[in-house]
């Protein structure tokens, strides 16, 4: 009897499905090593997202060893090889343990954080929100190399962009994605009127007049608040008084930002001073934006500071990030009149870790550029890690225990082993061809998917308590084996057509999209694979 | 047990019994239309749907009364899920203040908080309501498709209707909150629950040869039987699991297969054995 089963070839279809999907999960019961998630920008330690550490210094690791300092050369045992490094602190990296499985969890298993934006865009730019896209996901990039997902959603006529990363926080994530990212510096002016000069000198001389809280330049009246360009230098009128009148250039915006030097110690530091620690890091402007600045510094006087000793310009530059003040700098009388090419911006933090991460911010906001238009975030979630063996150890208890109630169930119904036993089989076989196919589909399994894939156990046996029930009915005589057993797959195919159809809906709707393509994928499975296996199998038992 | 004191009962009162799930149903659908007139929707709705914060606290341990955390917190709403409590705010709420406010308290486990912007949360309510609806008309579909007879199908589809609106009427009796787990979840049970019924209604339209009472016998042993293992699965997963996604999708399929089999072997099999009865009737006159 047995051996005739292996005639069939939807047995060898199961059979050679299960043994793919175990192929893909290729479970390992004893892992070791930790794997990378996390590197710092700073980070010297010479692995990358995604390896894995099996040791330091020879020695086995632990998620906390790799939080520990380490001096001088040591030896990294990876999955690419032994590597070696000189260290001096701390690796700058985050790890978690090794898996057990290949299978990818959802954020609301490993923990992390999710957000959801929404940029101000119209219906039809792609362009735009390609765009956005493409910030965000430098701004991230740039901030530190953490493992994480962008994807777009589409919800409705709506754009939005799914943005979820392994560790950090709320507030850094807010941070990154919140600012426009909008730089300008600007270098207020003086205009006053002079007996013998009304003008300012930029390419060429622009003569202004003011008389009567009026105010012309190069012929043209403006108001306080007007803006005009000249020489391709945006200008607004701040002020307009009897005499003399305010107005602030704007030598350059973000995009004039060629470069935003990192790690080059001359133009980046940090330095403790006074209690606190001062930072700084220059950009390279465009010759354009330099050269701005030197128009506009033309027409600054410059003034003698005694406390320093040293000559200034009578106005500074000043640095705004999405209109707020980031930096004024003074600006050295040698300057006047020349290019300025690598400007530096300076701030102050109380705490080493502040300035460290002020820094950073900024020049990762600097370096990615401006967003196009301004986002809202609409969804924010942080998630704590859900203690990974705990909660594993749960899930698989609960599918043991699902699989073990419905055994006393059928137990109870069939009182016969050899029912008992391949229903129980093809049913498990299910769950493991589901996973498996998961790891190909690149779909991660979050909490609702393994919600799907418990319930498939409890309904899935549904099916085949359909099969066996029509096959050992004994009371029709004049219906054949293959007759009832041709029965019992028009319910199935019903039944699996209401849950395809009730889930159908649920596809297109973000969150729960792993629960439906579970679902069905559940369903499909048991249609064109488990049960007629199953019905191969009843025709020789029953 | 003897089973045949039930099957005699049934054979006899299944008359009046068609109408015992109707008239919950009626009761379901009043409770329901009350909530939506006085609470603006049938069930109250979770942060994911109304917008808001919330900050959860898994596996919470707190020795305290509850209302010792209304008290120190007025604005929020505190409620309990499992080994879950949950902490509902405001969008205006400052969550990382109250997160401090509850370690303050005592209140020890797992944090995690959401934010879930209103307008979003608004558009997510108008898709939830979109797939319900759906899900319950392309279901309704494969029913017409697969049976193509008007009686049994509308049986089928009044049976799925009965699952979905008594359960949401015991949620809502419950106050559980409709979140996307819990939509998942209903409709995981429009799908599920029919599966009882299309046994039952293949049973009776396509057997030739036995009488109406014994092809529903036949069809009761298979269908409670498939509903007695998704149960046993479900209540494993709800104990095992200690997990609140988890334990309230268990929760919601539990109830709604509870409700599945007086809905399907009361009221489905009532109006089906009169369908079948006047059908013979017919062929003999």
């Amino acid at each position: 009897m047995n051996l005739d089963l292996l005639k069939s070839w939807k047995i060898w279809l199961l059979i050679l499905l299960i043994v793919l999907a175990i192929f893909l999960i290729s479970p390992n019961f004893s892992p070791k090593g930790v794997e990378v998630i996390v590197k710092d920008k700073n980070s010297t330690a010479p692995v990358s997202i995604g390896d894995i550490i099996y040791g330091i210094n020879g020695k086995d690791v632990t998620t906390d060893d790799i939080t520990r300092d380490y001096y001088g050369v040591i030896t990294i045992g990876t999955n690419k090889g032994q590597k070696y490094a000189t260290m001096n602190g701390t690796l700058g990296i985050e790890v978690r343990p090794i898996s057990f499985t290949k299978l990818r969890f959802g954020l609301d298993i490993e923990g992390g954080i999710k957000a959801v934006i929404e940029p101000n865009i119209s219906a039809g730019d792609n362009q735009t929100f390609e765009q956005v896209t493409t910030t965000l996901q430098n701004r991230i990039n740039l901030y530190g190399l953490r493992e994480m997902n962008i994807v777009p959603v589409f919800i409705e006529d709506k754009k939005l962009i799914e943005i979820s990363i392994a560790g950090g926080t709320k507030e850094e994530l807010r941070d990154l994605l919140e600012h426009k990212g909008e730089f300008v510096g600007k270098i207020p002016l003086l205009l006053k009127v002079q007996q013998n000069k009304s003008y300012i000198e930029l390419d060429r001389k622009y003569e202004y007049t003011i008389s009567n809280s009026s105010f012309s330049i190069d012929g043209i009246e403006y108001k306080e608040g007007n803006t005009f360009a000249l020489a391709g230098i945006n200008m607004t009128v701040e002020k307009i008084a009897s005499d003399y009148a305010n107005i602030t250039t704007t030598p350059f915006t973000s995009a004039d930002i060629i470069m935003v030097y990192y790690g080059d110690p001359d133009k980046t530091s940090i330095r403790p001073q006074n209690g606190a620690y001062e930072w700084y890091f220059s950009v390279k402007l465009s010759d354009i934006g330099a050269q701005r600045f030197a128009y506009i510094t033309k027409n600054i006087p410059v003034r003698f500071d005694t406390s320093a000793g040293k000559d200034y310009l009578d106005s500074k530059l000043y640095l705004y990030i999405d209109n707020a003040l980031i930096d004024e700098l003074s600006i050295s009388g040698d300057l006047k009149g020349q290019v300025l090419k690598e400007p530096s911006i300076t701030g102050y933090s109380k705490t080493l870790e502040d300035a460290t991460k002020q820094m950073k911010k900024l020049q990762v906001i600097l370096k990615s550029g401006s967003l196009p238009v301004d986002v809202n975030i609409v969804q924010m979630q942080e998630v704590p890690p859900k203690l990974h063996t705990d909660f594993m150890t749960r899930i698989l208890l609960s599918i043991l225990a699902a699989v073990a109630a419905v055994s006393v169930i059928i137990a109870i119904r069939y009182r016969k082993i050899k029912f008992i036993i391949p229903m129980i089989v093809v049913s498990m076989s299910e769950v493991i061809i589901i996973l498996g196919l998961s790891i190909p589909m690149g779909w991660t399994l979050d909490l609702a998917s393994l919600a799907a894939i418990i319930a498939i156990i409890g309904t899935g046996i549904d099916s085949q308590i359909i099969l066996l029930d029509q096959a050992i009915r004994g009371e029709e005589k004049q219906m054949t084996l293959k007759e009832k057993i041709g029965r019992a797959f028009f319910i199935i195919l019903g039944a699996g057509g209401t849950v395809i159809a009730a889930m159908i809906p649920l596809v297109g709707f973000g969150v729960l999209r792993g629960f439906a393509i579970t679902t069905i994928l559940g369903v499909l499975i048991g249609i064109f694979v488990t049960r007629p296996a199953f019905g191969e199998i009843i025709k020789r038992i029953a | 047990m003897n089973f045949n004191i039930f099957e005699n009962f049934f054979n006899r009162y299944w008359k009046p019994l068609t109408f015992v799930m109707l008239i919950v149903l009626l009761a379901s659908v009043s409770i329901l239309f009350y909530n939506q007139m006085a609470h603006g929707s049938v069930l109250k709705r979770d942060v994911e749907l109304t917008g808001g914060k919330e900050i959860s606290i898994e596996q919470f341990s707190f020795t305290a009364g509850l209302n010792k955390i209304t008290e120190a917190i007025p604005d929020a709403e505190v409620r309990v899920i499992g080994n879950t409590l949950i902490v509902s705010l405001d969008s205006t709420a400052n969550e990382s203040q109250i997160q401090q406010k509850l370690q303050d308290l005592g209140v020890q486990g797992k944090y995690s908080t959401k934010f879930i912007g209103p307008s979003f949360s608004e558009t997510q309510w108008r898709i939830a309501q979109i797939a319900i609806i759906t899900a319950f008309i392309l279901m309704s579909i494969v029913i017409f498709v697969l049976f193509r007879t008007f009686v049994p199908s509308i049986a089928v589809i009044l049976c799925g209707a009965t699952d979905i609106l008594v359960s949401m009427a015991i949620l809502s009796i419950m106050d559980v909150r409709l979140s996307l787990p819990v939509l998942a979840a209903l409709l995981m049970l429009i799908g599920y629950s029919v599966d009882t019924d299309v046994v039952l209604t293949t049973e009776l339209l396509r057997t030739k040869g036995r009488d109406v009472p014994g092809r529903i016998k036949t069809a009761m042993k298979t269908g409670i039987t498939m509903t007695m293992c998704a149960l046993a699965a479900l209540t494993a997963m709800y104990f095992v699991s200690q997990d609140p996604v988890l334990q309230q999708i268990a929760t919601v399929l539990i109830i709604g297969l509870l409700i599945d089999m007086p809905a399907t072997w009361l009221t489905n099999a009532g109006i089906l054995r009169w369908y079948a009865n006047r059908k013979e009737r017919k062929e003999a006159g």
